[in-house]
């Protein structure tokens, strides 16, 4: 046992040192190198698991599918390839038929992870997407989803990038409603959005949708005219100075498969 | 048995990086731990953890530095507690995957901690009624 022990702790501090180096280095931001080719191999695989998952969703939620891929293996095979490709192509069209965000300033990226993601348990509060800054993405841009706005690039690596949602971390941008152009203040609270901020003399509706009006700061590049949700309540206080609303996004994003980022 | 080791460990490595984010490669590196109780889960949880951190663009070590830690505790409390027992598992899972999940900001931490401490029981007695077989069908 003690001989054992004699072993085992030689080896815990090499590693424990190792781990402590690479993580001050990294934070120094000297690893970004090493980091970048690393991805070149990770991604893919990263992909490839995501798709893999998504399509073993699919398939368990239909049965004729099901039925069709015991039959034939081979078959399934390609039908997966197909169908991810019609997704891909679908989602394309839709994105690039849509007038705003402009289709030239636009990077599709795949997604390839979803942090926090617990099925059935808890919803994603960040994605991964396989573009990066490669692709000239930048900390700060937005990414939607035809012209829903999903999040924003929190982190961004060479050939990677983490989208954080609008309903996590600290992301607030000023939005307008649709109806009544009551002019807010989009915040993320309790894994929600709230429009805060909306004067006494504003009225809002159940059911308004609320549009981003652009801010374009050093930190976040929100463009107007993106669709963040529509309001599902009201919380209207005559002895406060503003009135608030809970906003719900109309994007599914723990089904989401592909995001456009918004370059300048 | 290294290699399906090594299979493992990837296969929850990508599993995390992607799909979900259950700290599987943490437990499945805690009953490594528990059954090997050698150093080479040293070695799985630092290549493990850094792997981690670059699918789930965290800072690369930070993974590894806990795993590290977590299990250097669990192998330094073997003489002290009877670490190989059902109990033990349950409470190491659930207090590892809470400590896991609240360091690296997931949500829905308890729930999280509760399915890890699920998979924890489970595999355990299976890895057990695995070895119990080997033994039996080592004696015949």
């Amino acid at each position: 046992m003690q001989q054992r022990r004699a072993k085992v702790f030689p080896v815990f501090l090499l590693f424990f040192f190792i781990a402590l180096i690479l993580f001050f280095l990294s934070q120094k931001g000297l690893l970004n190198g090493p980091d970048g080719i690393l991805e070149q191999v990770t991604i893919p695989l990263q992909r490839m698991f995501f798709a893999l998952s998504h399509s073993v969703s699919a398939t368990t939620n239909n049965n004729i599918l099901q039925h069709l891929r015991d039959e034939n293996q081979t078959l399934a095979k390609q039908l997966v390839a197909q169908t991810e490709l019609e997704k891909e192509n679908a989602a394309l069209r839709d994105q690039f038929q849509t007038r705003t965000p402009s289709p030239a300033t636009l990077i599709p990226a795949h997604v390839i992870g979803m942090i926090g993601f617990v099925p059935g348990v808890s919803m994603p509060s960040a994605l991964l997407i396989d573009q990066g800054t490669a692709s000239h993405l930048k900390k700060g841009d937005a990414v939607v989803v035809r012209n829903n706005l999903v999040g924003t690039l929190s982190e961004v690596s060479a050939r990677s990038a983490k989208v954080a949602l609008l309903t996590q971390g600290t992301t607030s941008f000023t939005a307008q409603t649709l109806h009544t152009s009551a002019l807010g203040i989009i915040k993320p609270e309790n894994d929600a959005l709230v429009l805060e901020n909306v004067v006494l003399s504003d009225k809002l509706q159940i059911g308004d949708l609320v549009f981003t009006k652009g801010d374009m700061t050093d930190t976040t590049q929100i463009p107007p005219g993106l669709v963040v949700g529509k309001i599902t309540s009201v919380n209207r206080e005559s002895s406060s100075l503003f009135q608030t609303a809970q906003v719900e996004s109309l994007v599914d994003v723990s089904g989401l498969e592909m995001v456009f980022v918004i370059t300048k | 048995m290294l290699f399906v080791l090594l299979l493992l460990v990837c296969s929850a490595v990508f599993l995390e990086g992607t799909v979900t984010t259950l700290p599987l490669v943490f437990v499945l590196l805690l009953l490594m731990t528990i059954w090997q109780r050698s150093s080479i889960v040293f070695i799985f949880a630092f290549f493990a953890g850094v792997v981690l951190d670059m699918l789930q663009l965290q800072i690369p070590g930070e993974t590894s530095l806990f795993l590290l830690v977590f299990l250097f505790f669990v192998l330094l409390y073997e003489r002290k507690y009877e670490i190989d027992s059902l109990p033990f598992v349950a409470i190491a899972a659930f207090v590892g995957s809470l400590l896991f999940c609240g360091i690296f900001g997931y949500s829905s931490m308890w729930a999280q901690a509760v399915i890890i401490m699920g998979l924890a029981i489970g595999g355990f007695l299976l890895g057990k009624l695995l070895r119990n077989q080997k033994r039996v069908e080592g004696f015949l």
